[in-house]
């Protein structure tokens, strides 16, 4: 038994201070998720927990008149969308993305653009 | 070793609502994350690790019996064969502590499972899965009650997130469930036990319905799908569930003699494992009536190993 305790400890341990990669989680985003702002935001930005894979990842901002926004660009492990000025209303975002191992994910939120 | 039989397959039997049935899987559907239950395993197919699964449970005593402390030590691991198709092996160490008698403890009997995902809706965070469980009859220690038969188990799992509720229903999004239900069917319908004399005693072995069910609020889909709290070292990586776990003979003089638990508790959530930590409560007098604990340290393969053992062995990314 205590060989056995060893064992799992030892690779807790070794997770801990590995710099394997894992599925990407949204960790936070500005506008926050489900948030309301005064003014129009300059873009979405969405911050992941794992660095992202730029060309499978991705996301969208639609509106009360469709999609707004522009093609989103990824650095790391942070995903921007710049946006264009947005009259007051709600916006949804939906993103999925993969990380550096392969691993995806996807979501989405919603945000509102007051006056 | 103890001194009755009675007192070990009680124990062993109380064991089935403690232990995991099998190893669960690292399981996205959509935005949706089901994490892996310590007594409903969840839908989905994955390359994981459940080490150690620790539990402990006072049984009562009866007219004939002292009370007795049932203490589990299990393992599961699954594997994925293919993206869509499993299979898994499991092992529970139990320590039996009869009041006044001298234990046992040993290796209960070995299992087996095959799992196929045969349908997942990622809009609606759907998932549909069947599978064969088999308990190894012989495998394990006689003195801890392991059955001389083996125990074949055909189940359907199923998971549904409900991330497609309205807007105006927007704050029970974060709820999710997953349900499995099974029929086990021994290999042997009746069991001779020698009692010293010619004619020895017989115990039927019935077939049983078991049922298991997962409801819970997970607070990262909340934080990152719905509200962000303002919590986000707490609410990106804590579920709240309540687990429920029933079984019900079908036959023989038991017949819908039903016995379960009650299993609140939380999931922590980390990058290559989680954590899990639940109260067993027994869900009638049939059952029992004292409380337990049950706690187990669950491995995520594919993210551990993504290039290795954590991957499918034909076919589909990692």
């Amino acid at each position: 038994m205590r060989k056995f305790a060893s064992f799992i400890i030892a690779l807790a341990v070794s997770l801990l201070a590995t710099g394997a990669f894992a599925h990407a989680m949204l960790d936070h985003a500005s506008p926050a998720v489900g948030a309301s702002v005064s003014g129009s935001p300059g873009a979405v930005r969405l911050w992941f927990t794992e660095a992202l894979e730029p060309r499978f990842s991705g996301a969208e901002v639609t509106g009360p008149v469709g999609r707004v926004g522009g093609r989103a660009s990824v650095s790391g492990n942070q995903l921007t969308i710049s946006l264009p000025h947005l009259a007051p209303g709600a916006y949804r975002v939906n993103w999925h993305v993969i990380s550096v191992d392969t691993h995806k994910t996807e979501g989405s939120f919603s945000f509102e653009v007051r006056p | 070793m103890p001194s009755t039989r009675s007192i070990l397959l009680a124990a062993a039997f109380a064991l089935q609502f403690c232990l995991p049935h099998e190893a669960a899987a690292h399981c996205f559907i959509g935005a949706r994350f089901f994490p892996a239950g310590v007594v409903s395993d969840d839908p989905c197919v994955a390359d994981e690790l459940s080490l150690p699964t620790f539990s402990t449970i006072q049984m009562p005593a009866t007219d004939t019996d002292p009370a007795t402390r049932v203490t589990s030590y299990s393992f599961d691991y699954s594997k994925r064969i293919t993206p869509d198709l499993g299979i898994g092996v499991g092992g529970n160490y139990l320590k039996l502590t009869p009041q006044g008698l001298r234990g046992a403890s040993g290796w209960d009997n070995f299992s087996t499972s095959l799992k196929y995902q045969l349908y997942a809706d990622a809009p609606h965070e759907f998932v549909l899965s069947f599978g064969l469980d088999a308990d190894l009859g012989g495998t394990g220690a006689k003195r801890v009650g392991a059955d001389s038969f083996s125990t074949l188990t055909p189940q359907i799992y199923a998971g549904k997130g409900f991330g497609d509720l309205p807007d105006s229903l927007a704050y029970l999004r974060p709820f999710g469930i997953t349900g499995v239900v099974g029929y086990g069917i021994p290999t042997r319908a009746e069991t001779l036990i020698p009692n010293g004399t010619p004619t020895p005693d017989v115990e039927f072995n019935p077939r049983m319905l078991n049922t298991s069910l997962s409801v819970q609020y997970s607070l990262p889909y909340l934080q990152s799908n719905v509200r962000d709290t303002g919590f986000a070292s707490i609410a990106n990586h804590l579920i709240p569930l309540v687990e429920f776990s029933f079984q019900t003979p079908v036959n023989t003089m038991q017949k819908g003699q039903t016995v379960g638990t009650i299993n609140p508790g939380f999931v922590w959530i980390e990058r290559y494992y989680q954590v899990s930590v639940q109260a067993i409560i027994p869900a009638n007098s049939r059952t029992g009536n004292n409380t337990g604990v049950i706690a187990q340290l669950h491995f995520y393969l594919d993210d551990i190993f993504p290039n290795s053992i954590g991957k499918p062995i034909f076919g589909g990314r990692p």
